[in-house]
């Protein structure tokens, strides 16, 4: 497969899983050009012994979490040396927050609704919510994302099953908040 | 396996179950409709998920992944040059050697005197016992008095061949010492004599026959004199009539009450070459007096070249009032002491002004062959001369 027929197959593809890791255009476009160009670097060492697609998700969800981590270090010397560990309300101070971007479609009550789904994602854990996304976006199986996530498949299905009452219970109380 | 029922729920509606058990799960769903509640509840969970808009590609971003390919990669890492990569990983061992090296090798601790001391009668059990430590100073540890350890210092251990003192042959100089630490005065004089007479050492210094050098009682008490004298000569010079103890105090020091009375004082201005001289004193030559070229004895008087000098000093010696603004710039100031002198003549010369003055001492009569006079060098500066000696 050369590059220009990867890019044209995935790269769409790479951007709406980087988008819905991220939250927000701005972050999901430096991912998935971050994401596309490790891709392209290192076609030519790709054996084909998954899909491609596959491999173009792993490169992401991979480059996703590097930056998670380096991101949380960063916040967290920052909030560190600015003495606020402790200040809040007991709850992890550290977590990447979707930017206020203007919300995803045009539509007012359907751009609504995306932003609350998007917003509930984002209170996931990183592991779960590539989760969620790469079942209910990119309806890839447990296997393949035990392999893309470096995770069992037991732990996949009981990940799963974890977020989605967690998402049950954030999206109900969007929905009771007026 | 997890046996949560819900958490099959969540597999069953993935499609993720094996046969069996889900076949087993569809029974439950059927008899339990709490459990159908939760699978429509997933359900609107995972449609929800489901329906987040797919977009496309935003505007440029092809051109800006294009773009971004074109620069060279971004390196997180700031990687040295070749030729400095052999010198910083030479460091970097240095410093881990130098880490390892002071958590592992700690410093021995000195030997305890007591083992020397233990050797020492281990191999001369005849003789007295003496101790030496470190500092290569010898005392007697039994049957000396304290007057024979302080007539003893030793100052080095040379041995014939000059090789370093070992603890087997260092007992017979032991008590080679201690032998002289025990003889009366004459009895070192002799021995001294005896050194002398070997070719030992002359300045005080004796040699003893293990070769052994110590310092008689008279070289060290002349070396204290000499430095005795030393101290006062310097003492003399800075113009310090006593020394205090550091912890002594003394109250009132600076204070007014402290200072010699002293009725106003009128400078008197000696400028450069050729200008007026003032001639409030008669002119006097003391062709057998010491001249000091270039500064004003401190027995006499002190000479300033800045204010916060001449301030302090100006309350120390007893001026009266607040000390003059002088411009430092042009002029130089100089304090004749109240008591310490007292001036004979001031005569300006041409190119200096000539001050010859008599040291008084409370204990002796002044003495007129003792005179001294300074010459005091008009230039660079003018000199500003406040006189407060007695007339």
């Amino acid at each position: 497969m050369s590059e220009q027929e990867f890019l044209d197959k995935h790269a769409a593809l790479v951007y709406n899983l980087a988008l819905r890791l991220t939250g927000n255009r701005a972050d999901a476009e430096d991912l998935a050009q971050d994401a596309l160009l490790k891709a392209v670097r290192a076609l030519p060492g790709f054996r084909g012994d998954s899909q491609s697609s596959t491999w173009a998700y792993r490169i992401t969800v991979n480059t996703w979490k590097n930056r998670v981590r380096s991101e949380k270090r960063r916040l967290f010397w920052k909030t560190v040396s600015l003495g606020l560990i402790g200040a809040g309300d007991g709850e992890d101070e550290v977590r990447d927050i979707p930017a206020n971007d203007p919300p995803l479609d045009m539509n007012l009550e359907k751009q609504e609704k995306t932003f609350e789904v998007q917003k509930a994602l984002s209170q996931l854990e990183d592991d779960d919510r590539a989760i969620v996304v790469l079942r209910e976006i990119e309806e890839k199986s447990y296997t393949e994302i035990g392999d893309m996530l470096g995770l069992a498949q037991g732990t996949v299905k009981s990940r799963l099953f974890r977020a989605r009452i967690k998402l049950k219970t954030l999206l109900g109380k969007m929905a009771a908040t007026p | 396996m997890n046996n949560d029922p819900r958490e099959q729920l969540s597999a069953y509606l993935d499609g993720a179950l094996p046969d069996a058990q889900r076949a087993q799960m569809e029974a439950l769903l059927q008899n339990s409709p709490d459990l159908r509640r939760e699978l429509e509840a997933l359900r609107a969970v995972s449609s929800t998920i489901k329906g987040l808009p797919h977009e496309g590609l935003p505007q440029g971003f092809m051109a800006r992944f294009h773009a971004r390919r074109a620069r060279p990669p971004r390196s997180e890492w700031v990687f040295l040059p070749p030729m400095a990569r052999p010198i910083a990983f030479a460091l970097s061992c240095g410093v881990v050697a130098l880490v390892v090296w002071d958590k592992t090798v700690t410093t021995p601790e000195p030997a305890p005197m007591h083992s020397l001391n233990e050797a020492a009668v281990a191999t001369t059990k005849s003789a007295p016992v003496a101790q030496l430590d470190f500092a290569n100073r010898i005392s007697p540890a039994t049957g000396a008095s304290a007057a024979g350890s302080s007539a003893l210092e030793v100052s080095g251990i040379a041995g014939p061949a000059s090789e370093p003192a070992r603890r087997g042959d260092i007992a017979p100089r032991l008590a080679e010492a201690d032998t002289l630490a025990t003889q009366t005065q004459p009895e070192r004089k002799t021995l001294s004599r005896q050194a002398r007479a070997r070719g030992g050492p002359t300045d005080g210094l004796m040699t003893t026959e293990r070769g052994l050098v110590v310092m008689s009682e008279e070289a060290r008490s002349a070396r204290n004199e000499q430095m005795f004298d030393f101290i006062e000569t310097q003492k003399k010079k800075m113009g310090i009539a006593r020394v205090v103890a550091k912890d002594e105090v003394i109250s009132g020091l600076n204070s007014p009450a402290m200072a010699p009375k002293i009725g106003a004082v009128a400078p008197v201005l000696f400028k450069g070459v050729g200008a007026a001289q003032p001639a409030e004193r008669e002119l006097e030559d003391k062709p057998t007096a010491t001249q000091e070229t270039g500064r004003l004895s401190s027995d006499a008087g002190l000479v300033f070249s800045d204010g916060h000098s001449l301030a302090s000093s100006w309350v120390l010696l007893g001026f009266p009032g607040q000390p003059p603004t002088v411009d430092f710039s042009l002029n130089r100031v100089v304090l004749i002491k109240p008591s310490a002198a007292r001036i004979l003549s001031v005569t300006p010369k041409p190119g200096s002004i000539n001050v010859v003055f008599r040291t008084l001492s409370p204990e002796e009569a002044p003495d007129p062959a003792a005179d001294r006079a300074a010459v005091i060098p008009r230039e660079p500066r003018a000199v500003l001369l406040f006189d407060a000696s007695p007339r």
